[in-house]
């Protein structure tokens, strides 16, 4: 959701290490960060910080888990849920990237790939077989969209 | 070989001698007072409104403590300190630590801090950093300290919670375990 990004943003963790001098939070340990309606859970979140004040989060989990994502749309008040082996967030643009077994559900629409880009503002996602944005032709992606259903006349 | 009396005289002379000496030094010592420091249990020195410098190899000031009294202990090669304040010096980085009591180890090496254990660290252009907790170990010639009462830091509106702390580095690399909860508000920098 748009509000989100003016949120403050709480994490628990087990354990938090601060690099004062490189600006980094690692927290660790059964990490769950909340901003407002947006949800992160994972083994391992490293947190920076832009001179702005934006904040940057990324998710990863151990073991055979995977990191989860999940926010609010704006207007449907559906929740778009993820998961992948790696979750980057960033605060200033409201992207979020899964990476590797990456897969996103929206109400009943479902996609699955290698990497998918989430957009918080525009709602949109960009699903790929390959570990970025840019298709390398060798695995498949799968999406399942539903038909939304016209307004009764 | 024989020893005839010239031989015989000087060694007498500096037995009487010796023994002579001996018997001064105990007649003259205080019964009362224990000879061996260590065997004293009590203070040997107390200093009212305290402050101590210390400085590093190269013969800058490290540390400077303050306290409103401090109490030697020979036995325990220690001073124990009301109301420290330790003032922390690296470079242009400052740290200021108080507390309620404190104990000084008599080599420098380590010092604890005990009741209302205040920090304020401040870096070149960096907003405070703050410090609370119940305890405070500090190692000021490694720059390590380490808490195990629960922890607050803050800096910049930013807040975060532990059980315990380890700091590696005074002034940079510090670590909280045991129920995280970290708040960081949204500080945006106006255009």
């Amino acid at each position: 959701e748009r509000a989100d990004r003016n949120k403050p943003v709480n994490i628990e963790a087990d354990k938090v290490t601060v690099d004062e001098r490189k600006k980094v939070h690692l927290f660790e340990g059964k990490v769950v960060l909340t901003q407002g309606t947006l949800e992160i859970r994972g083994d391992t979140l490293t947190v920076t910080q832009d001179d702005e004040g934006f904040q940057k989060g990324v998710a990863t989990s151990q073991g055979d888990g995977l990191a989860r994502f999940k926010q609010k749309r704006d207007g449907s008040g559906d929740y778009v849920h993820g998961r992948a082996e790696r979750i980057e967030y960033d605060g200033r643009t409201q992207m979020t990237h899964l990476y590797v077994r990456a897969h996103v559900t929206s109400g009943k629409d479902e996609v699955q790939g290698e990497f998918i880009e989430y957009d918080g503002y525009t709602g949109q996602y960009v699903v790929t077989n390959s570990s970025s944005k840019s298709a390398n032709g060798s695995g498949r992606v799968r999406a399942v969209i539903q038909p939304k259903t016209p307004a009764p006349e | 070989m024989r020893l005839s009396p010239q031989h015989l005289y000087p060694i007498i002379a500096l037995t009487v001698l010796a023994g002579g000496s001996l018997w001064l030094d105990r007649v003259s010592q205080d019964p009362a007072q224990p000879s061996d420091p260590a065997a004293r249990r009590g203070p040997d020195v107390i200093v009212d409104t305290m402050s101590l410098t210390r400085f590093d190899l190269t013969g800058k000031p490290q540390y400077t403590i303050d306290a409103r009294q401090m109490t030697h202990y020979p036995a325990l090669a220690q001073s124990h300190l009301d109301e420290p304040v330790v003032h922390y010096r690296r470079d242009d980085a400052r740290l200021r630590l108080t507390a309620d009591s404190g104990i000084a180890r008599d080599d420098g090496e380590r010092v604890d801090l005990s009741g209302q254990v205040r920090a304020a660290r401040t870096l070149p252009n960096k907003p405070v950093a703050t410090f609370a907790s119940q305890s405070l170990v500090l190692w000021p010639n490694t720059e390590q300290a380490k808490s195990i009462d629960p922890v607050v830091l803050t800096q910049d509106g930013a807040e975060v919670h532990g059980n315990g702390m380890t700091a590696n580095n005074l002034f940079g690399d510090i670590t909280l375990t045991g129920g995280v909860v970290a708040n960081l508000p949204i500080k945006r920098k106006q255009p």
